[in-house]
């Protein structure tokens, strides 16, 4: 038993997560038993009470993603926490890469919450009609999705259980600063990224409300990746006034107001919603435009955002870094 | 426009028709919450405030330790401490505590020098209207609360006599109290002139507690204690940054047994909801029954319950944290606080800094509401798909 | 919504506005200031922990018991701040 099982913000989290597991477990074993004997044209009692049963699956998944959307920022807030406990680390950056199931647990984490978000998106259009059409389909993707699930408690766990105390772990600066070596994918630098992140952005609007769904699911996600490196190599440094300091962790503690939480909600959200009006329209053939109009919205507050910093550090220093 | 939606008229109205069943439900939430904010809410402000002080503290500490036990430390230390490149501020020190036999109970006295500027700086604006010559030059201390109540209730009004291991009786002045907010650093403290201090703990002049020293360079710091090693075989070091993670582990080991313990009672408090929301009564079945019957699908009541449960989680938790707030910021956390701060010695009335931030509430708020709906979630459903038929049977 | 709900929502709200009240004017300078020259006169960091006289009334500090080194109360201090 170490001291990282003792902290309270771990245990609130594991403690959470199992609860929601067990949930999912039982939503898992109920959609089995759908998938199995599912018939609507049937008037059977079997039929009726897999139609409840199903319910109870719709209800506990959508109580339950609506937790992990909590629990995401939770989670990035409890290993912000644990900085304090691991030598050397200085924020999340460091105790993230404390052992090697970290980095895969954060990209999981995301995946699930991208991947049961569109789950929301086709329950709510089986709902809308009246033979649940989508009723298999989102069975089988729940069952995936529960694979995703386990795979993320088993590495919750693991990621817990592994951290050292006592084995330094590299701070934030040495990740992703230029002492670790690390450098810009495709062999881009600043200026060229942030051309490239200003006109996917750009982009991004103009096509959003054409019907080329496939360049659309690509633009967004090339943009949040684009974003993503555009924010821990270039406005990152105006968040924390500091040419040196790149790290995507540290803005959210509250020396920076905790404007890392907003960011990255905004960015994530935007680019979720785009990519799933681009599904609803491109496979189900639905109309999206709120959801467009919404992402955009969200887009276009994440780039003024991020652009503001710049902004503002001009006008109160009058110089860039 | 929201108070004329019918549903929620309606989920309000019948909130306050059961009100007995959410009474019972929501009594005990608000005291399962308040105990566990109070707990966090305590440990929160005392490790806060404890890592405020951090930038005032010696970077190094040094002892001399012999078979194990830290012994008085020989003051010709220090001279060899500051030839140690990069050091600064090094400053012998003399505490200890002080037995007081009759009633087995103890004081911290701690000794300071007047040649220590900033301290007198600190003293200065302590202590209002000190006049320091005249604190240095007589035989007179500054006493905590704790101690001021102690030596009230044994009839020293004025000054108290000191025995020394010598033998000798040695009366001191009290000069001043410090004020009772600071009690949670300063409750059993007595401070006098090191002099004092040296002759009530009975050390020889070439003879100190301990030495504290600064390294304004951190990078210096491993080096530092290579060097320290070399003054003396029997040295001690402790380093701030020890110091710094006992802060951050008291917080949590406290914090985290309680709530390992308190998972058992979050488990029953389930329990108990399982039961309570699975014994659905005729007469529930019967609104339910008629409210399919007039249209409303699965769907519809599940979305009843749901916020049924929203209210009465959110509200439960209001309460509980406001509650937990008042009585550990407002009260100082009567009794609660014994185990964070002990309760043999002198009686302690803490005053507490308020300290609550988003992490922690958030805290509160999964631990508490993921629980809750998860047990309230199945008998829900189980109730809201009971055919109408049968439930207004 | 009835009028008893919206009259108990408003009184959580006022509850809840004063505990952040409260907890907005405290003076919390002012505190840790304060705690801050403690700190600064006597060097001691450690809260000020009521423990009986054998027992280590310092963060981290370790005193055997010279009587019963084995034993150890639930009481004591240590044990609830163990390293």
């Amino acid at each position: 038993m170490n001291e990282i099982l003792l902290s309270s913000e771990v245990i609130v989290y594991l403690l959470s997560e199992a609860l929601l597991y067990l949930l999912l477990f039982i939503a898992a074993i109920a959609t089995l038993g759908i998938l199995k004997g599912w018939n609507f044209d049937r008037f059977t009692k079997r039929q009726f009470d897999l139609e409840n049963r199903s319910y109870l699956v719709m209800s506990i998944i959508f109580f339950v993603l609506g937790l992990k959307m909590l629990l995401l920022p939770y989670f990035a807030y409890t290993i912000d926490a644990l900085s304090l406990l691991v030598p050397g680390a200085m924020c999340a950056a460091g105790v993230i890469d404390a052992n090697d199931y970290g980095s895969p647990l954060l990209l999981l984490k995301i995946i699930i919450l991208f991947l049961s978000g569109l789950w929301l998106g086709i329950n709510r259009l089986d709902l809308e009609e009246k033979h649940y059409p989508y009723m298999k389909l989102k069975s089988w993707f729940y069952l995936l999705l529960f694979i995703l699930l386990s795979a993320e408690i088993v590495l919750d766990i693991l990621y817990f259980t592994h951290i050292e105390t006592t084995n330094p772990v590299s701070c934030c600066s040495v990740i992703f600063g230029e002492i670790g070596g690390n450098s810009l994918p495709l062999g881009l630098d600043i200026p060229k990224l942030l051309i490239l992140f200003y006109l996917l952005y750009a982009l991004l609007v103009l096509i959003v409300f054409t019907g080329h769904y496939l360049v659309r699911i690509a633009a967004s996600l090339f943009f949040a990746m684009i974003a993503y490196y555009s924010v821990v190599y270039f406005f990152g440094t105006y968040i924390y006034e500091l040419p040196t300091h790149r790290c995507p962790f540290c803005m959210m503690q509250a020396e920076y107001r905790y404007i890392g939480y907003l960011l990255w909600g905004l960015l994530f959200t935007g680019t979720f919603l785009a990519i799933e009006s681009a599904v609803m329209e491109g496979i189900f053939g639905r109309d999206a435009l709120k959801l467009k109009k919404i992402s955009i919205g969200f887009l276009t507050l994440f780039v003024l955002l991020c652009s503001s910093y710049v902004g503002l550090y001009y006008l109160k220093n009058g110089v860039l870094l | 426009m929201l108070s004329r939606s019918p549903f929620l008229h309606f989920l309000t109205l019948l909130l306050f028709k059961q009100k007995s069943k959410h009474l019972g439900i929501m009594s005990i939430s608000v005291v399962m919450i308040a105990l566990v904010s109070a707990v966090l809410f305590i440990s929160s402000s005392l490790q806060q405030t404890l890592q405020d002080t951090l930038d005032e503290q010696a970077d190094f500490t040094v002892t001399r330790i012999e078979a194990g036990r830290p012994v008085s430390t020989p003051l010709a230390w220090a001279d060899r401490i500051i030839e140690i490149e990069g050091v600064s501020q090094v400053a012998p020190r003399i505490h200890g505590r002080y037995f007081y036999a009759p009633r087995e109970e103890s004081f911290l006295v701690v000794g300071i020098d007047f040649f220590d500027e900033q301290g007198s700086k600190a003293l200065e604006s302590l202590v209002k209207g000190i006049d320091l010559k005249q604190f240095f030059a007589e035989e007179s201390m500054i006493v905590g609360e704790g101690v001021k109540a102690f030596l009230q209730k044994h009839y020293y009004k004025d000054t108290f006599s000191f025995k020394t291991p010598r033998g000798q009786f040695k009366k001191v002045k009290i000069y001043e109290v410090l004020p009772g907010s600071l009690n949670l650093l300063a409750n059993d403290m007595i401070i006098m002139p090191i002099g004092l201090a040296r002759e009530i703990f009975g050390l020889k002049e070439d003879e100190v507690t301990d030495i504290t020293f600064n390294v304004p360079n951190d990078a210096e710091w491993d080096n530092v204690i290579g060097k320290l090693h070399l003054v003396d075989y029997e040295i001690r070091v402790v380093e701030k940054r020890e110091v710094e993670k006992a802060y951050e582990n008291l917080y949590n080991y406290k914090g985290g047994i309680f709530l390992i313990l308190y998972i058992i009672a979050l488990l029953t408090l389930m329990l108990i909801l399982y039961q309570r929301y699975a014994m659905v009564y005729s007469h529930e079945r019967k609104e339910i029954g008629i409210l399919r019957a007039v249209g409303w699908s699965i769907r519809d009541i599940l979305k009843l319950k749901f916020y049924e449960t929203m209210i009465l989680v959110m509200s439960s938790f209001v309460i509980g944290t406001v509650a937990a707030y008042g009585y550990v910021f407002v009260l100082g956390a009567p009794i609660l606080i014994e185990i964070f701060l002990g309760g043999a010695n002198l009686e302690n009335q803490v005053q507490m800094i308020p300290e609550v931030s988003f992490g922690t509430l958030g805290s509160l708020f999964l631990l508490y509401a993921v629980p809750f709906f998860a047990a309230v979630l199945i008998p829900s459903w189980r109730v809201a798909v009971i055919p109408p038929k049968e439930a207004m049977r | 919504m009835i009028k008893q709900f919206i009259g108990s929502a408003a009184f959580l709200m006022v509850v809840t506005g004063m505990a952040v009240g409260h907890y907005l004017s405290a003076d919390k300078i002012s505190h840790k200031k304060a705690f801050s020259d403690v700190v600064a006169v006597t060097g001691i960091v450690s809260p000020s922990l009521s423990t009986a006289f054998y027992e280590p009334a310092f963060l981290g500090e370790e005193i055997e018991h010279p009587a019963s080194p084995q034993m150890q109360s639930l009481n004591r201090m240590e044990f609830v701040y163990a390293e």
